[in-house]
């Protein structure tokens, strides 16, 4: 007798591949043998990565796993933004519709318990200490589309449920920077991210759990601002010691902050400046084992941006550095009430061992990119610039990324990965003129990956793919000749 | 050897199955033995396939047979994802209608894996997960002539893995 067992797990998965995840469930409940053969495989699909929303039905399916059979599966935790928010009026209603906007009220309420005394911070703890394979802490505010099965997104648990029950859909945090927004603002990303990283660092410091080396934060709508960087003193020992492990740190939807508060600005003579990536700086400057750092800057301005990407080059006017160096840790951590203003950045950060460093959405000069470069040359080897803008305050039709690819390779820098996508770039800051740069590839025109190991000899090839295209001005007629000093970083 | 001369296939139950050569080159295993034996010593010898039943193998040769014009289609490469299907062409849907025995699919399924049919074993991986989609697991039990040998308590602990997994959750 021909027996499903006797055939190859190759075979067998691929036939479960076309299962529904109720069939797969049901194939996996007809004999051990099966539910063995199978065991390994469902358990990659349905554990390896999950995503809970900071919800306590959600935490507490995430608890409950973490003390099940399938803990040690688990690698990489998602926790996702979406939350209840507060119903509207109530109108007239039938019994069935009361019933069911009680129930969303009582988790709305509920919701707000759970973030407010503390709970959300101990079951994530609870249950990140129970998770000896985790890896990676994520936060999202977007399903992933990549289920193969039952034609539907890879849910946050327990959501797809409310929302059945209910007839309400979970909102994201409001991405308004308005004094008074409606609903939760962005100051719940700020919480969300800080009960992850109190979690973490309960673990780190308690020497118990898994020693979570990455958190990928990856925004498509909502604002992380500055604040959100902001380790409150009586947390500072275990989120230190949790962010000093960390080998890749990925940050999206960087926004200046809110409220603004002003920093000591010695470059621009003593004027003070609203301190963009003042916590941020601070943050960063803790994660010294870095391998692999992502900054996209989404809602920052270009000189905010470039003054952060030359404070992690090193490259700040020294009379600014000096100013930095008298800050002390303890004042540096946070912005008290003086009579004297902050200095905008502690000392450059120092990362020994960063390979990979990933900037996007942000439009800087080329020589604040260069400076980047120069500083982790040696052990830099994956560098991605995704939809950035080269500026430059020289009214030109130069292809500024052929001048920029050109530029680098001065820098000698011994790159194994190069990866360039939807490139914009722009000139003339009085009366700003606007381009992008493609690629002859019909494969694809917005992209450029480059792999291997002579990176130098490599450039000549990528710049002659480029094709430069510059929407039109009114001063098109003048075109002023580039020098490299023309694109300085000087304000 | 011409493409349309006979050659003879040993099953395991010693049934002997003749099939042209250019269906036989369907068979990436068979071809490789084809390939690399002397022709002149084994010419009119029986082909011994010995890890498949003469109803399947007859089967999988009928198959054969009717795809034999087809382009052979290369074995996966490792790490590539199969091709998912959502039905079969006419002929195909037919043959494998006419089965109708659930074993002899899943030897089908399985000779078609050792003799290397890539889009056989295709279509046979399809028509099984048609077969077993939308059953109970007591249904799929009697599908497949599995006996339940887990213990209440390892049942419970599938249906809670099950659970935390379902798409509506």
């Amino acid at each position: 007798m021909a027996h499903l067992l006797n055939t190859p797990l190759e075979v067998l998965l691929q036939i479960t591949s076309y299962l529904t995840t109720p069939d797969y469930g049901h194939l996996r409940r007809t004999c051990r043998q099966l539910e063995a053969a199978l065991f390994g495989a469902f358990t990659k699909e349905f554990f390896s990565k999950r995503q809970f929303a900071l919800m306590e039905f959600s935490i507490q399916a995430l608890v409950d796993i973490s003390k099940s059979r399938l803990a040690p599966c688990l690698t990489h935790l998602i926790i996702h933004l979406e939350h209840p928010n507060a119903l509207g009026p109530p109108g007239t209603k039938t019994y069935e519709q009361a019933v069911r906007d009680n129930l969303y009220q009582a988790e709305y309420i509920n919701h707000w318990e759970f973030i407010t005394t503390g709970r959300d911070v101990e079951m994530l703890t609870d249950a990140i200490k129970h998770l000896p394979n985790l890896e990676t802490i994520g936060m999202r505010d977007f399903n992933s589309r990549n289920r193969s099965r039952d034609d539907t997104a890879w849910n946050s648990y327990g959501c797809p449920t409310l929302a059945r029950k209910t007839s309400y859909l979970l909102v994201l945090p409001n991405t308004s920077l308005h004094l008074f927004p409606s609903g939760r603002g962005p100051e719940y990303i700020s919480h969300v991210f800080l009960t992850i990283l109190r979690a973490i660092g309960n673990t780190a410091v308690h020497g118990c759990g898994p020693t979570v080396t990455r958190i990928e934060v990856l925004l498509h709508n909502c604002r992380f601002l500055d604040t959100s960087f902001k380790i409150p003193d009586r947390f500072e020992t275990g989120i230190s010691l949790a962010l000093s492990k960390l080998k890749a740190l990925l940050l999206d939807g960087l926004c200046e902050d809110r409220p603004f508060f002003f920093v000591n600005d010695v470059a621009s003579g003593s004027k003070p400046i609203v301190g963009a990536g003042y916590f941020l700086s601070r943050f960063l400057e803790k994660a010294s084992a870095l391998e692999h750092l992502r900054l996209n800057f989404q809602f920052y301005t270009q000189h905010p941006t470039e003054r952060i990407l030359l404070w992690l080059a090193n490259a700040r006017d020294p009379k600014d550095a000096q100013t930095s160096t008298i800050d002390s840790p303890t004042a540096a951590n946070c912005v008290k009430a003086s009579e004297s203003l902050p200095a905008h950045f502690p000392p450059a950060p120092k990362f020994p061992n960063l390979r990979a460093l990933d900037i996007g959405m942000a439009t800087v000069t080329q020589a604040v990119l260069i400076a980047l470069y120069t500083n982790y040359k040696s052990t830099l080897r994956d560098i991605q610039l995704h939809k950035m803008t080269l500026a430059t305050p020289v009214n030109t039709k130069s292809n500024l990324w052929d001048r920029f690819c050109n530029k680098m390779r001065d820098v000698d820098l011994e790159l194994t990965t190069f990866r360039l996508a939807y490139l914009r770039q722009t000139s003339n800051i009085r009366s700003t003129r606007k381009g992008q740069v493609t690629f002859n590839d019909p494969r694809s025109k917005q992209t450029k990956i480059w792999r291997g190991t002579a990176f130098s000899q490599a450039i000549k090839d990528i710049t002659g793919e480029m094709e430069s295209h510059w929407d039109e001005s009114e001063n098109d007629e003048s075109d002023e000749s580039m020098s490299d000093g023309e694109d300085s970083t000087d304000e | 050897m011409a493409d349309n001369s006979m050659v003879t296939l040993m099953a395991a139950d010693h049934i002997e199955i003749q099939a042209t050569l250019q269906a036989v080159k369907q068979c990436a295993t068979l071809g490789t033995m084809l390939e690399v034996l002397d022709e002149q010593q084994t010419l009119g010898l029986p082909i011994p396939v010995l890890e498949v039943s003469g109803e399947a193998l007859k089967k999988v040769i009928e198959w054969c047979e009717y795809h034999r014009e087809d382009m052979v289609v290369e074995t996966e490469q490792p790490g590539v994802a199969a091709q998912i299907l959502t039905s079969l062409p006419q002929w195909d849907t037919e043959f494998f209608a006419n089965i109708g025995d659930k074993d002899l699919l899943i030897k089908i399924c399985n000779a078609s894996n050792f003799l290397e049919i890539p889009l056989l074993l295709q279509y046979s991986i399809f028509v099984i997960a048609q077969a077993l989609r939308g059953k109970s697991t007591e249904e799929m039990r009697a599908f497949l002539n599995i006996e339940n040998d887990l213990t209440p308590e390892e049942e419970q602990k599938i249906r809670e893995d099950n659970a935390w997994a379902m798409p509506q959750n």
